[in-house]
């Protein structure tokens, strides 16, 4: 079964100290609901500067979760949205991008339960 | 360095990376660590001096209305010429780069895993070039005392041996 998130970097960074994965963690998934939802009304309201700046925040944060999938999605939602060509494309890719973020966040909660 | 020097303040809207950040900071140097998450905050607080600050490129990525990091930078270095600020951004652009520089930015750091090894090694140097400069200042003035300790040596000499105080000078005729 395909993984969505990938632990090791973090894991690494904080020499697998369980609590600050824990922190790390638990910040991203508390912060992951309205960042989505600020890109869906940004893309509703045709705000492609404003999408643009939410998806490269969220890259970043995508980056250090391990979700390489979501990152590229967020990648080129953020390219398709500077450029303002093929914002056609940008309604399945952000739903793309919540589905597959909305699998990695329970792959990382049941990752923190066996921390 | 003075007291005030060992501070480090972190200037980013992402949380995550901030506290990331500030974790690695505290654990790999012996700096003081604050971290903020808009200029506006970090401008109230730069009564104190810090030595080094990180700050975000794209500070208005979650309010639009907040102060972008170029502003923030610009401010920093009007109230605080001496603190260096690195400047941190998800974007590999050398002329972006090169226009925090033009800012005055100290280094540019792209967001990333190592940026944070990155991080750590920019406020090594910032540490080793605030010594050199220190003791190249040092060394500056010592030269200039030398030279004029000798300059007035050897217009002591000269007068006494015009006067006649002195007629043995070795090599002298």
């Amino acid at each position: 079964m395909t993984k969505y998130s990938d632990l090791t970097f973090l894991k690494s960074f904080a020499n697998n100290d369980s609590a600050k994965i824990n922190k790390y963690v638990g910040m991203f998934l508390s912060a992951l609901p309205t960042s989505l939802s600020q890109m869906q009304q940004q893309l509703t309201a045709q705000e492609w500067k404003s999408l643009r700046t939410s998806a490269h925040s969220l890259k970043s944060q995508l980056k250090y979760m391990g979700i390489a999938s979501g990152e590229q999605l967020a990648i080129s939602i953020e390219k398709i949205a500077a450029d303002e060509n093929g914002v056609d494309q940008l309604p399945d890719l952000i739903a793309k991008l919540g589905e597959i973020t909305t699998i990695a966040s329970s792959e990382l909660k049941e990752e923190l339960a066996k921390l | 360095m003075s007291n005030t020097h060992k501070k480090i303040f972190i200037v980013d809207d992402d949380p995550i990376l901030a506290e990331m950040l500030k974790d690695h900071l505290v654990k790999m140097t012996s700096y003081e660590v604050k971290v903020f998450n808009t200029g506006e905050e970090i401008l109230k607080s730069m009564n104190e001096l810090p030595g080094i600050v990180f700050l975000d490129f794209y500070l208005d990525s979650v309010n639009k209305n907040a102060m972008n990091g170029l502003e923030v930078l610009h401010e920093i270095k009007k109230i605080s010429p001496e603190t260096d600020v690195v400047m941190l951004s998800g974007q590999d652009k050398i002329e972006v780069a090169v226009k925090t520089m033009q800012y005055g930015a100290f280094d540019y750091i792209v967001k990333g895993e190592s940026s944070f090894y990155r991080a750590e090694k920019v406020v090594f140097n910032i540490y080793r070039y605030k010594r050199l400069q220190g003791n190249a200042s040092k060394y500056k003035n010592m030269t200039i005392g030398l030279a004029v300790g000798f300059g007035l040596l050897v217009i002591l000499i000269l007068w006494l041996q015009l006067s006649g105080k002195i007629t043995d000078m070795p090599g002298w005729s």
